[in-house]
């Protein structure tokens, strides 16, 4: 393996080598020092207004064919999707146990519908629908950003063929830029994805099909 | 619905070019050329300034490479994730051979990666006894009827709705319909078995962030995601110029990259991968590997051709690309086609390469379209011209091309240009018409040559002077 490394490492300093001396490139600086990321130029939504940062984030989410609401508290949420389920005949669920603590939700009996712990691989692959928390989302593009973390499945949010993705208003930021300066704050230990969007594909023909391998439907539940 | 009354031709899929062909990635091309530059207004304050800059921040990564790639490795690893480095397509594949045997699996879950095409790894692993099953929509189409993807970031461009649907008739994946929603579930069907039963998941990976250790994936089908995290082994194999210095920057490519390919703000996901299950965590695969490979990018560096390196694989110089457009990704015969494949297939492979698709930089006009659409505004027609020059002498000039040397050595000598002009006008064209010549024959037949003027351009100039002249 380290036979390999030097071949390229070799491979990659006499390129470099000879590209600085025939002046294809500039001589070698301090490669720490970063060119500069210009915020006039790389802030695409300089607004910090919180209404307006709601109405990009709801336009978002809305372009994107998907659904998002407001709630006032967490009981009227919850509320929402009982009925919800029970209209839509979606009978078995899981979801994260951040997402049940938060909900104050047990596993078990929720309306007429059953909802486990997203802990078991078979009720992950046999659910219609799943539960989340979101950590933060972004505005300019209607992006939810989870972590990876102790109370949560990585395929709660990519299983079921619906997904419902809670979030707080106030953990909604501007840009890319806010999101990235987020990821700070994170454990670099942990992974992140950003979900904008239900799964989908336009390869047949071009023509946009939601729900390709994972959830047909997103729908993001915020709390004021 | 008997397949009988919707027969289309998908009997030659593999290997023709067809009208419907053409059709297909003519219509989808223009379509996504639309939604680019309609995403990049919209959304970009300045998006011509966004890409120079998205283009220093590569090649400030590419010009201290050395550093990048050690730091990645150092952060990589101390996020639990292995590091390893091929040089070539041949040691990458026994890396990844030899870690699907140790996990003793049968069914591995392959997402979308040019990479992977270009080592060749589906058919090493079957020969080793594994399956690998293709699932990205498109790549698992171009698998199931044995053809080859034709654009980089959407295979099947080249093959139409009715065509996709007899093919997955033809494979028992389901009844025909010409309903996209229904084929694409057959495919959401068929490839969830794959998806629970796979022990191993290779995927390829966008970026790597060096300061961060993770490596960033984009997707939209979310078959990337259960590749990576479902089965108990992920690998995930890139090229050493994919390194990014700070995990900052991603603002600038994120913003620039999938507006650029598809018209989309943001894929559906964006994965900041930092590699298998923590303590911290609930799940995630036992193990993660990352796989750096070479396979002639060196070749690339510090030279020429560095600037093609910055490349993100964003498919927007094929979309807008005259010549792609008309010839389809079949014409190229190469992993990588398009303009940025014009550039990238002579050179990855060394002097055999050089061979094969000596006639790539040759099929352009230079129209420039490419670099404009460029996120990390690399010079393409730049490239493609040192390649002509590099090419010369070096290979045989294309079949049927008529011999340009006494023309060149006419018009390099004034005084021999002058005389031929008087000549021409004095006899016409009737000299050329029966020159022995049969390339020069064969280009005149659907050619009507213009009339030869009374007067030669200098004479009327040199009149002219006189006139001024006596005048003074």
């Amino acid at each position: 393996m380290d036979d390999q490394k030097t071949i390229i490492f070799d491979k990659i300093q006499s390129a470099l080598k000879k590209g600085r001396h025939e002046g294809f490139i500039p001589e070698a600086i301090d490669p720490s020092h970063l060119p500069d990321l210009s915020e006039t130029l790389i802030r695409q939504n300089k607004s910090q207004d919180p209404k307006e940062i709601w109405l990009r984030f709801e336009k978002q989410i809305t372009d994107l064919g998907d659904t998002v609401k407001l709630f006032p508290d967490v009981s009227s949420l919850c509320n929402w999707l009982k009925q919800y389920l029970i209209e839509n005949n979606l009978n078995t669920g899981v979801m994260d146990s951040d997402a049940s603590e938060y909900l104050g939700l047990s596993p078990g009996e929720f309306g007429l519908s059953k909802v486990y712990l997203a802990n078991i691989r078979k009720t992950l692959f046999e659910s219609v629908y799943g539960i989340t928390l979101v950590d933060f989302a972004i505005a300019e593009t209607g992006t939810l950003g989870i972590v990876s973390h102790q109370s949560r499945s990585r395929l709660t949010s990519l299983t079921p063929d619906v997904h419902f993705a809670i979030l707080e208003q106030s953990k909604i930021v501007p840009d890319l830029v806010d999101a990235l300066k987020l990821h700070q704050k994170f454990n670099k230990n942990n992974s992140i994805t950003w979900i904008t969007g239900s799964s989908r594909t336009a390869d047949i023909d071009g023509i946009l099909i939601q729900g390709a391998h994972g959830p047909k439907k997103l729908f993001v539940l915020v709390v004021e | 619905m008997s397949s009988s009354t919707h027969k289309v031709n998908i009997e030659n899929i593999g290997k023709e070019q067809t009208l419907e062909t053409r059709a297909s990635v003519l219509d989808a091309s223009r379509k996504k050329i639309i939604s680019r530059s309609h995403a990049l207004r919209e959304n970009l304050n300045d998006s011509n300034s966004l890409r120079h800059l998205a283009s220093k921040l590569r090649l400030h990564a590419l010009n201290h490479l050395p550093h990048f790639l050690e730091e990645a490795e150092k952060n990589l690893t101390e996020n639990g994730i292995q590091v390893h480095w091929a040089s070539d397509g041949e040691e990458a594949r026994k890396i990844i051979g030899e870690l699907c045997k140790k996990a003793d699996v049968k069914i591995i879950s392959k997402s979308k990666s040019m990479v992977t095409e270009e080592i060749e790894l589906n058919p090493y692993l079957e020969s080793l006894g594994f399956e690998p099953v293709e699932t990205d929509l498109g790549e698992f189409v171009v698998q199931i009827s044995d053809d080859h993807p034709t654009h980089i970031v959407t295979p099947i461009i080249h093959i139409n709705g009715k065509q996709v649907a007899q093919i997955f008739e033809k494979e028992g994946l389901g009844e025909y319909t010409e309903d996209p929603e229904i084929l694409t579930g057959y495919a959401r069907r068929h490839l969830r078995k794959v998806f629970r039963e796979a022990g191993v998941g290779i995927t390829g990976a966008n970026f790597v962030v060096a300061d961060t250790g993770r490596f960033v994936t984009v997707s939209n089908e979310g078959n990337l995601r259960f590749c990576a995290n479902a089965p108990k082994l992920h690998i995930a194999i890139t090229g050493i110029e994919k390194v990014v210095a700070s995990e900052d920057q991603m603002a600038v490519l994120l913003n620039l990259l999938a507006r650029s390919s598809t018209g989309q703000n943001l894929t559906v996901y964006t994965q900041f991968f930092s590699g298998p299950k923590k303590e911290n965590e609930a799940d995630g695969p036992e193990e993660s590997h990352l796989i750096f490979i070479d396979n002639g990018r060196t070749n690339l560096l510090g030279g020429d051709y560095h600037e093609m390196l910055q490349c993100i694989r964003c498919g927007a110089c094929l979309n807008v690309c005259p010549v792609y457009r008309s010839v389809t990704g079949r014409g190229y015969d190469s992993v990588y086609p398009g303009p940025m494949g014009a550039v990238f297939s002579p050179l990855l492979g060394g002097e055999e390469s050089m061979k094969k698709y000596s006639e790539l930089p040759k099929a352009s006009s230079l129209c420039g379209a490419c670099e404009e659409v460029c996120p990390v505004a690399i010079p393409i027609p730049k490239m493609l011209l040192s390649l002509r020059d590099d090419l010369h002498g070096k290979v045989p000039p294309i079949k049927g091309t008529p011999s340009f040397g006494p023309w060149s050595y006419m018009t390099s000598h004034p005084a021999l240009w002058k005389a031929s002009l008087s000549t021409g006008k004095t006899i016409g064209w009737g000299a050329a018409k029966i020159l022995p010549n049969a390339s020069l024959q064969s280009w005149l037949k659907s050619r009507d040559l213009p009339d030869w003027p009374k007067q030669s351009f200098r004479s009327l100039w040199k009149k002219r002077l006189k006139t001024v002249r006596k005048n003074h």
